[in-house]
């Protein structure tokens, strides 16, 4: 509809950003059902989400870390898709100038914490070579959060930012 | 003049193909995981020690699946393992499968199954043939030491002496046959002892076979002929085992169930016994 009114350019950065978001929230699911790492211990097998991690450190006894991991791997990763996608909805009809780039700065920085989860099974992973004592098997899970960590991260840096504070950028002619 | 056309394609950017592919992708993965799932069996064990959540089902000694949960029955009388198996290893639950649980042997004799030491005991699985099933009866010992199909025939002897179950039956000390349970006879004069040949070598059993207990050491000391010292070998002497001979004259075959005497040693002339069998 509003394709004739925007610049070729602008519409085929905002599809961009609009398609790896929607790429990030896919790979969000398989992320969080499937799990991250088997932990093998003498011969015994555990297979964990990242929901089963959380409970596990609730379990025993450390909720303050709980806490830190829900929020880390849960809870932001799924905001950060929820607020991109909310920044992208409205910023061309509704730009609102002072709570959006504050928002889209902060998604922007605290992407690169995300890959903290990755880093750790990755380092397990590597680590944890003790034949049948003790092994860390990174599982299908952890790839897909990985996945939705570098789309997310990447539809960020495509949403073309100078709409942020040009209201009058895009749509605006649309009475 | 030149003119700038834009086209409106009527295709979205090929920027979308990304999405697309990793919902297939995402799709794909999380069929495996859930909708695909592993075959699940249900062991029923009379005992379940040693056994978790998570220990190993293994066939030819690698890792086929895993204990999901164990539970009991409702008659409290057994324990109902609930395993589940990978989806390549699903053939191996067939109607004929056995399933048995492995545990460190350690004897006089030697020593097997030592890595369940360190890593806990796990369930063995011998394929079977049949149709797919998927609840089984656990076996209290190994495939090879289940007394089920052979010739079944009751030693009877004086004392048990070292005849657990799972020692063997030796035909000239080849091994052809399993010691099953024992028990009391009913006058409690004597032990009767099962044991089980395989089914190819039942035909070397006849009605008038000999049995002898052929564990431990047969020493003759005289004064002018020195020692003279006899064991069937060396592993029998540790582990105790029944030997037995068929006589030249070799009798019909032995039925099933037939009861034996188990000598406590052999007379010279068994061991001589060389008869033409046509055990095949």
């Amino acid at each position: 509809m509003t394709a004739a009114v925007e610049s070729p350019k602008a519409d085929r950065r905002r599809s961009l950003a609009w398609a790896l978001l929607v790429a990030a929230a896919v790979w969000l699911v398989p992320a969080n059902l499937l799990p991250i790492m088997t932990l093998e211990t003498l011969g015994r097998e555990q297979a964990g989400t990242i929901a089963d991690g959380v409970l596990r450190l609730l379990q025993s006894g450390m909720p303050g870390l709980a806490l830190v991991v829900f929020t880390a791997s849960l809870l932001i990763p799924i905001l950060k898709i929820l607020v991109l996608a909310v920044i992208y909805w409205r910023t061309p009809a509704h730009p609102r100038p002072r709570g959006a780039i504050r928002a889209y700065r902060l998604v922007y920085w605290i992407g690169r914490w995300s890959m903290l989860d990755v880093f750790v099974v990755a380092l397990l992973a590597g680590l944890m070579r003790f034949g049948v004592l003790a092994r860390a098997v990174p599982e299908p899970g952890i790839t897909a959060f990985a996945l939705a960590v570098v789309l997310t991260m990447l539809s960020a840096h495509a949403f073309v930012t100078s709409q942020l504070w040009e209201p009058d950028h895009g749509s605006g002619a649309n009475p | 003049m030149d003119q700038v056309q834009t086209r409106n394609t009527r295709w979205p950017s090929p920027i979308w193909l990304v999405p697309l592919i990793s919902i297939v992708l995402a799709g794909w993965l999380l069929y495996q995981e859930f909708l695909s799932s592993d075959q699940t069996v249900v062991i029923t064990f009379e005992q379940g020690s040693g056994l978790k959540p998570g220990v190993p089902v293994k066939y030819r000694g690698v890792p086929v699946g895993k204990i999901d949960e164990i539970r009991l029955s409702d008659d409290l009388d057994r324990v109902e393992v609930h395993a589940s198996l990978n989806r390549d290893a699903r053939a191996l639950a067939r109607e004929n499968s056995r399933f048995w649980i492995v545990e460190p042997e350690i004897g006089v004799a030697g020593a097997r199954n030592l890595d369940t030491l360190v890593e806990g005991k796990y369930i063995a699985v011998k394929p079977g043939e049949g149709e797919p099933a998927s609840r089984f009866q656990g076996l209290s010992a190994p495939p090879d030491q289940q007394p089920e199909s052979g010739l079944k025939l009751t030693l009877v002897a004086d004392t048990l002496g070292s005849l657990k179950p799972g020692r063997q039956v030796f035909y000239r000390d080849l091994a052809v046959g399993t010691i099953g349970d024992s028990q009391l006879s009913r006058d409690a004069r004597h032990v009767e002892i099962e044991v089980v040949i395989q089914p190819r070598y039942a035909k070397l059993v006849r009605t008038n076979s000999k049995f002898w207990n052929s564990s431990g050491l047969d020493v003759d000391f005289g004064l002018f002929t020195g020692a003279d010292i006899r064991a069937s070998s060396v592993e029998n002497l540790l582990r105790g085992g029944v030997s037995f001979a068929t006589p030249e004259q070799a009798g019909p075959l032995a039925g099933a169930g037939q009861r034996f005497e188990l000598n406590s040693e052999a007379e010279d002339e068994w061991t001589e016994w060389a008869p033409i069998l046509g055990w095949q």
